[in-house]
């Protein structure tokens, strides 16, 4: 499985067939091989780069969908207050876990977006498929509160 | 290579910069795609201001926005009841 990751070609190849999908998304070993070598992904004759962000409001659970032949390079999530000057929540669990595989890519207890206070986690994990958004913050104004993941979505061509 | 900026088609907010040789994939239906520069492109991706905070103006130019205009645009779409 490096050998998929290390290559442009095989990863495009491998992403189209659920099988190999399945494979990479299931071993620790192979989503490690493939984060190191995120950067051959940037070969646009063999990928689409998409640069974008899902959206929740306030708690609940979201799955983001991703588009077939595609691998989510997540960077990013973000909580912020839609109404600064109501104090919004805080002290709360976000956990982001692809569905494909089962992991998880990021679980926090410590997200706030109270008043125009705000919280900014890097990450750097893929999901090959679809992820979910488990959002629970437990007292003020939570449903003021917009989260966001930002992701890179490499299509294979 | 092609630079394309998406946007929602209803409030004009960013939703996604795509960089490809063939086909774009919208990541909302019915959103509007332009075309731009590889130098715009990598100014919105490069940029500390998340996507959400450039817009769409009706005049066809990409205008940033502060976080105070993008919270008064959202609120106002949803009020439409759009959103």
């Amino acid at each position: 499985m490096n050998a998929v990751a290390a290559s442009a070609t095989a990863m495009n190849i491998a992403l189209k067939s659920s099988i190999a999908r399945n494979a990479m998304a299931a071993s620790a070993t192979a989503r490690s091989a493939i984060i190191s070598n995120l950067s051959t992904l940037n070969d646009t004759t063999k990928f689409s780069k998409t640069a974008t962000y899902a959206e929740y409001d306030g708690n609940g659970t979201g799955t983001y969908t991703a588009p077939e032949n595609s691998l989510l390079n997540i960077t990013k999530f973000y909580a912020y207050n839609t109404r600064p000057s109501e104090p919004g929540g805080r002290d709360g669990t976000v956990i982001i876990t692809a569905v494909n595989g089962n992991y998880q890519i990021m679980n926090r207890s410590d997200i706030h977006a109270i008043w125009s206070d705000t919280t900014t986690v890097d990450l750097n994990d893929i999901s090959i498929g679809d992820f979910t958004v488990d959002r629970n913050i437990p007292y003020w104004y939570v449903e003021n509160i917009k989260h966001v993941v930002y992701f890179t979505i490499y299509t294979a061509n | 290579m092609a630079y394309f900026v998406e946007f929602d088609a209803t409030n004009g907010i960013c939703l996604a910069v795509h960089e490809t040789e063939k086909e774009v994939h919208p990541v909302q239906e019915g959103s509007i795609i332009r075309e731009v520069s590889p130098e715009i492109a990598q100014s919105i991706l490069d940029g500390d201001r998340p996507l959400w905070l450039y817009k769409l103006d009706p005049n066809g130019e990409i205008k940033q926005l502060t976080e105070e205009e993008y919270l008064e645009i959202v609120a106002n779409t949803e009020i439409g009841g759009d959103a």
